[in-house]
């Protein structure tokens, strides 16, 4: 007499090993990187930025060729840009100098008036351009801030992040300098 | 008793194949229907309807579940913008989606791209739909093999017979103990009580 086959049985034995595999694939891989923010322009050259700062300069981005560029939006009424603002200023004064780390700031939906004020209130000293329109922060595909970006000193965006640190900012620059950028 | 005829499969009845027509002839005409439907009518879309066109297909990039069309979000009023410059400009659809993947990636997008992995959001459906078909097709088969009137012995009959009398004689039996016990009742009814107030 041979043996009622039991097709439930098998079903049941490859989703169990479909579930096994997909959380073995889930729990090995590598864990997620602050650093690491998902980006379509990570890898390629900066978008085209120009503007008139705050102060009243014009100011490029390609002006800042051969240095490292961090490029921050940001807003006066965002509290984690509030909250970031104390570690950029860290880092900026860090870096100072001909040769340093360049900081950029870009307003991101907010007026003119608020964000010098906030860069003054928090002794940011860099260059800020303004955003009325949005038009940079769609460039740079910036959906809220604060966005930062690290340019290499050859115009190509390296990484892209939420909110920075000093360490963090310190981090990805040590490890791009490391690869030779 | 003469035994049930038993439907025979192996050739197909002028009735079988008259519904078989029929249905056919359903799927065809809902098909063309379909397609009738989904065929873009009218004169050629304007700029500005271009561009909302485009706007609708397009999430905002800073909003949950809008599109750039619905959100008066900086972002999305920004890309209402450059979508209407650049339909300006004569650049298509798909180059303008291309360029704003290019700057927020494939989640920009409302419709999931159909390419790569991503291409299993649009066959996954079908081909669960093609299962369920199928699954339904030989359920549906099967059982049509196996005919609509089951066959029944003569043994099984006279037992199913014998039984039905049984119960009926049990019935008759049981309502007659009730017309008993009614009548029986109705007449100590009728009888003056020893206790009557008279």
């Amino acid at each position: 007499m041979s043996r009622p086959r039991h097709p439930t049985r098998w079903i049941a034995l490859a989703v169990g090993l479909a579930v096994a595999v997909l959380v073995a694939v889930l729990a090995t891989r590598a864990p997620a990187d602050l650093s690491a923010v998902d980006s379509p322009l990570v890898g390629k050259a900066a978008p085209r930025t120009i503007g008139t700062t705050l102060a009243g300069k014009r100011l490029s981005l390609a002006s800042f060729r051969g240095r490292f560029v961090v490029l921050n939006f940001f807003a006066s009424w965002c509290p984690p840009c509030q909250e970031e603002q104390a570690d950029l200023v860290r880092f900026a004064y860090e870096h100072q100098g001909r040769n340093g780390v360049a900081v950029v700031g870009v307003v991101f939906d907010d007026s003119a008036t608020n964000a010098a004020h906030f860069l003054a209130s928090t002794g940011s000293t860099w260059p800020a351009l303004p955003d009325p329109g949005g038009a940079i922060a769609l460039d740079w595909g910036v959906r809220a801030p604060p966005e930062s970006f690290l340019i290499a000193p050859d115009g190509v965006v390296i990484a892209h992040t939420y909110a920075v640190t000093t360490t963090l900012l310190n981090q990805l620059v040590a490890r791009a300098k490391a690869e030779g950028l | 008793m003469t035994p049930a005829p038993k439907r025979t499969t192996s050739r197909r009845s002028g009735h079988e194949r008259a519904v078989l027509a029929a249905w056919v002839v359903l799927a065809l005409a809902a098909a063309a229907a379909l397609a009738v439907g989904a065929r873009p009518v009218g004169a050629p879309l304007s700029p500005a309807q271009r561009a909302a066109q485009i706007d609708g297909a397009v999430r905002c990039p800073s909003c949950a579940g809008l599109s750039a069309a619905q959100s008066n979000a900086s972002t999305a009023v920004a890309i209402r913008q450059i979508v209407r410059k650049r339909v300006d400009e004569g650049q298509s659809a798909s180059a303008i989606e291309s360029f704003l993947v290019s700057r927020y990636g494939e989640s920009i997008l409302l419709t999931p791209p159909s390419g790569g992995v991503d291409i299993l959001v649009w066959l996954l459906p079908i081909l669960g739909g093609i299962a369920a078909l199928a699954g339904f097709g030989i359920v549906f088969v099967r059982r049509s093999r196996a005919g609509f009137t089951p066959e029944v012995t003569d043994d099984e009959r006279a037992a199913v017979e014998g039984a039905l009398a049984a119960a009926s004689a049990a019935a008759a039996a049981t309502a007659s103990a009730a017309d008993a016990a009614a009548s029986a009742s109705s007449s100590q009814a009728a009888s003056p009580s020893p206790a009557g107030d008279g």
